[in-house]
């Protein structure tokens, strides 16, 4: 394989702004993809992350900005002098084309010799598992197959960059879980640079190099999956990330409910991850178990601290009733802090939280 | 018993339909088979089998074969350009440009005019002399007045413009409904994949449109032998025949001439017609046609 390796392209969006009739779809974005690596656009619905990944197709013009691939900037260009590849939610496969012909469209558009043609679609057919169904129509496949010819269609060119608009949400989720590995696997087999969309933060996690978690247009944070998940650069990103995600609540409620009163306390949220979480007799934040819900594994309580939801993922071999009053505790280190008023984080004071917890 | 109680159920359900069938276009039909083998009643006289004297008339009668040649015509002039233009207008109102609301109507208005209506305006577009075609012939270019519908080399053409302006709004949303069903996103990929507009045009939108053009091209196909109405009001048929075509033959023959045992082995030949031409487009189109 390692001949056969594409030079991806890095990908830099400056200041990309896009709006749809006055509503700010995407507001002064910055993007850098190193070349070869996988990025993945994060965040809920409506976020604007599909909007940016149309934009650097080419799909959609941004208001203003810039966008650059390989250094070179590409806004004027329309998606085909781009030289991308893209992979699109509901596959966007020719229904009256064959999956030989699927694939092989855009070799055909720029008028590829026959015998090019034919190297290139065996090996991709081959690579996908595809080589057995090229005869059939789109509609004779599973949604499993549609995917692969989706791929198929975007890697056979061996473009330097490739883009993906949630392509896994119409699996079901076993297929999915193997999609994802599949996905990355070609990635870094073929070693393009990609731009994945997604909405479903696991498989931002699992997939990528890089993850830029957006909010209403606006990047919230962008770093590796271990930097989001461990540093969480707001309390968006924080209840953002993680099954369950982080337990964020304000400094305050955690004061009341050990009654350690701190005037610190009031002007900061704290944030910890249910994993981190163990129920311990002697000291700790007192509360209450309203569920629990055994996994196997572990157990996911879902306790009330003072007035706060608050979740404990917990091991499965300890035993928790519903309406048991239990005390909370966590390492101090595994305490986030953010600013009450703007969400963002800010270094955390252990002494605090020692003082906190030994309640 | 149960079995054949569901039996006498589907039929009685399916009985008022059948009935209206039955009375209106199956009876009918064999009732004109019948009628093409047996000669006109006329007073006392009451119609009596004549076997295929009918038809061996026909072959001899020269109107028939004169009107037969001018469907042809009628059909190649109209069908063709009906549907391609269909096809044009479906693309032009279906794009992003602005004003695509006011082409809309204005293509679909003359299928919301009935055919007499129709006739009527086209009536004054041909007028020699002093309708629209003859104002900017002699005001623009001071040509003499021209008489479209009274000379028999220019009438069917006539004709057949009036058809297809009649038609083309119909077919156009026929064609309108089939684009917009086809995904966006089909679009773009190919626009992605580098794809020109015509090669999009040619290679994803015509394939995924062959369901419609094989639809309204059977309707064009019958429309071409069904809509006579215009002729009734523009020119009776005439001159000498030369707009006649076989439907207004027929209803002349049955209802100017009351030769009815003769209109209906006309009639006989145009359904046989329009069944093999249907039948034959089924089967030439079918391993084109992709249905979703």
């Amino acid at each position: 394989m390692q001949e056969d390796q594409i030079r991806g392209q890095a990908i830099a969006l400056n200041d990309v702004t896009k709006s749809w009739d006055g509503t700010l779809a995407v507001d002064r974005m910055n993007l850098n993809v190193e070349p070869g690596t996988f990025t993945v656009l994060l965040g809920p619905s409506g976020c604007g992350k599909s909007t940016s990944l149309r934009i650097i197709a080419g799909l959609e013009h941004a208001d203003s900005g810039e966008i650059a691939i390989g250094g070179k900037s590409v806004g004027h260009l329309p998606p085909a002098k781009r030289d991308i590849a893209m992979v699109f939610q509901s596959y966007a496969l020719f229904p009256h084309l064959s999956v030989a012909e699927n694939i092989l469209f855009g070799l055909k558009v720029r008028r590829a010799s026959k015998a090019d043609q034919r190297t290139r679609l065996n090996k991709t057919a081959d690579l996908l598992g595809l080589s057995e169904l090229l005869a059939r129509k789109p509609s004779q496949l599973s949604g499993g197959q549609q995917q692969r010819v989706a791929l198929g269609r975007a890697i056979i060119a061996e473009k330097p960059i490739c883009l993906m608009d949630e392509p896994l949400s119409n699996l079901d989720a076993k297929l999915r879980n193997t999609m994802r590995t599949e996905i990355r696997d070609l990635q870094q087999a073929l070693g393009f640079s990609m731009v994945y969309v997604t909405h479903d933060q696991a498989e931002a996690i699992t997939m990528a190099d890089q993850v830029v978690l957006m909010k209403e247009g606006r990047v919230e944070q962008s770093g590796t999956p271990r930097e989001i998940y461990e540093q969480p650069a707001t309390t968006f990103v924080a209840g953002f990330i993680g099954t369950p995600p982080m337990n964020v609540l304000p400094g305050s409620a955690l004061a009341a409910a050990t009654g350690q009163a701190n005037a610190n306390l009031d002007s900061i949220t704290l944030g910890v991850r249910p994993e981190h979480v163990s129920v311990s007799e002697h000291s700790g934040v007192p509360a209450i178990v309203e569920h629990v819900e055994y996994l196997g594994a572990d157990i996911l309580a879902d306790c009330r601290v003072g007035n706060e939801k608050f979740i404990a993922r917990i091991e499965g071999h300890a035993s928790l009733s519903p309406r048991a009053e239990v005390k909370l505790h966590w390492p101090a280190e595994q305490m986030h802090c953010f600013d009450r008023s703007t969400g963002e984080r800010t270094p955390s004071d252990k002494d605090l939280f020692n003082h906190l917890l030994s309640a | 018993m149960m079995h054949r109680r569901e039996w006498i159920y589907g039929w009685l359900f399916l009985s008022p339909a059948l009935l209206f069938l039955f009375t209106f276009t199956h009876y009918p039909a064999v009732k004109t088979i019948v009628s093409s083998f047996f000669s006109t009643p006329r007073g006392k006289r009451p119609a009596k089998f004549i076997g295929i004297e009918n038809y061996q008339a026909l072959i001899q009668d020269e109107v028939f074969w004169k009107v037969l040649t001018n469907n042809f015509w009628f059909a190649v002039g109209t069908i063709p350009i009906s549907v391609g233009l269909a096809l044009l207008m479906a693309l032009w109102v279906n794009s992003k440009l602005k004003g695509t609301t006011l082409s809309r109507i204005a293509f679909f208005a003359p299928t919301v005019l009935p055919l007499i209506a129709v006739a009527n305006i086209w009536l004054f577009f041909y007028t020699p002399g002093f309708g629209l075609i003859d104002q900017f012939r002699s005001g623009l270019f001071g040509l003499p007045a021209i008489n479209l519908l009274g000379n028999p080399d220019t009438v069917l053409a006539a004709m057949i413009v009036v058809a297809i302006w009649k038609e083309a709004g119909f077919f156009m949303i026929f064609y309108l409904a089939a684009l917009q069903s086809i995904p966006p996103v089909l679009k773009e990929a190919a626009d992605v994949e580098g794809a020109s507009n015509f090669y999009y045009l040619r290679k994803i939108l015509f394939p995924l449109l062959m369901p419609t053009t094989l639809f309204v091209s059977i309707n064009a196909v019958i429309n071409s032998f069904r809509l006579v109405d215009h002729i009734f009001v523009m020119t009776e048929g005439g001159p000498d025949n030369a707009s006649s075509l076989l439907l207004y033959y027929i209803y002349e023959t049955a209802f100017k001439y009351w030769q009815t045992g003769y209109a209906a082995t006309l009639t006989v030949v145009m359904l046989i017609l329009l069944s093999v031409l249907a039948i034959g487009q089924f089967f030439l189109f079918d391993r084109k046609v992709h249905y979703q």
